[in-house]
């Protein structure tokens, strides 16, 4: 008879590799985000780089807890919109100066963590950790479209998403 | 298994999908000699049943991950045990691999596979432990007495009746080898 030692290593090997396979899938989404920002901005080193660090953490999130799936998912719902925003920007109004295109995008951020925050969490999702992960994936997101039309305007999409993240889970967590 | 047992193994299941490590150990310890048992059931006297317990248990830790928690786990646990069983003996249906000592017991007859023979006594004796289950009404509506018990006059009545004796006899097949 096997040793059951060591079957017992190799279930739990097994569980945490379907785990990483599972959690490796957040790069089917931020990849082709990170390939759209890189084309449409030509900032393509900063794309890289932010599409890098999100992947990463989108992946270990997913990895650890079921919950920080639906976090990823939920961050990147947020941030998806004022990145948009600011491909919008750069694709219809590049000489558009430099602190209007920041108003931009933290407005989209402002208003995308305010509503699809409170669309999409459940009354489960109530630790602070929680948003946290959520806040740091939209920021993330946003910043991604956000950073081709310089720093500036990407710190006004991550401030914009944070505010809006963290208005609605103050609001979640009294509820 | 005891439903309080059952409960337990479920909620552990949850919690190891969800990504509780802690909960590794109680459903490992809890899952491994069950599975084993109903392996060998399934293949009795069968050197490669521990092993293919094995491999069961692996691919169930393996996709516990994407385990839909508003299912029961136990029942989702062996499902997967009793479709690697089904694996096996479908493949050896297709080898025609038959176990030695029932090779020359067989030879003479020809109309069926040594694997569809076991497998149709398997199934009777599964049927026959089910039925047993039922009430001696039940059992005669089953078993093809016309009328049942009662000499029941009413066709549509007696449908009904044997209606009901079959859902029974679907919850004690549950029961006993779900």
């Amino acid at each position: 008879m096997r040793d059951v030692t060591r079957l017992r290593k190799q279930a739990k090997s097994a569980y945490e590799v379907s785990r990483v396979r599972v959690a490796i899938r957040a790069g089917v989404f931020v990849i082709p985000l990170t390939v759209l920002c890189a084309r449409e901005t030509g900032a393509v080193a900063e794309c890289a780089a932010i599409g890098g660090a999100l992947l990463v953490l989108a992946v270990i999130l997913r990895w650890w807890r079921r919950e920080g799936a639906d976090a990823v998912s939920a961050g990147l719902r947020i941030g998806v919109i004022p990145m948009a925003a600011a491909l919008g920007v750069c694709r219809f109004a590049p000489h558009w100066p430099a602190h209007a295109a920041a108003v931009v995008c933290a407005t989209a951020g402002l208003l995308a963590g305010l509503v699809v925050g409170y669309a999409m969490m459940e009354p489960a999702h109530r630790r602070a950790g929680h948003w946290l992960a959520v806040g740091l994936v939209a920021c993330g997101t946003a910043a991604l479209g956000c950073v081709g039309l310089g720093l500036a305007t990407a710190a006004g999409g991550i401030i914009g998403a944070t505010a809006g993240t963290a208005a609605m889970s103050g609001v979640r967590m009294k509820a | 298994m005891d439903p309080q047992l059952r409960s337990q193994i479920h909620e552990a299941m949850v919690r190891l999908a969800e990504g509780d490590r802690a909960a590794f150990s109680f459903v490992f310890d809890e899952l491994w000699p069950r599975v084993l048992r109903f392996v060998e059931r399934a293949l009795p006297g069968r050197p490669e049943a521990e092993d293919l317990a094995q491999q069961a248990l692996l691919k169930l830790f393996a996709r516990i991950s994407e385990f839909d928690t508003s299912r029961d786990g136990v029942a989702w646990a062996f499902g997967i045990v009793a479709y690697e069983i089904r694996t096996l003996r479908r493949q050896e249906q297709r080898r025609r691999e038959i176990p030695p000592d029932a090779a020359f017991d067989r030879l003479a007859d020809r109309a069926q596979s040594p694997e569809t023979r076991a497998i149709q006594e398997d199934l009777a004796r599964a049927l026959a432990a089910a039925i047993g289950q039922l009430s001696p009404a039940d059992r005669a509506l089953l078993l093809g007495n016309e009328t049942g018990p009662v000499g029941l006059p009413n066709a549509s009545a007696l449908r009904k009746r044997r209606q009901r004796a079959m859902e029974r006899l679907r919850t004690a097949w549950r029961r006993l080898h779900a």
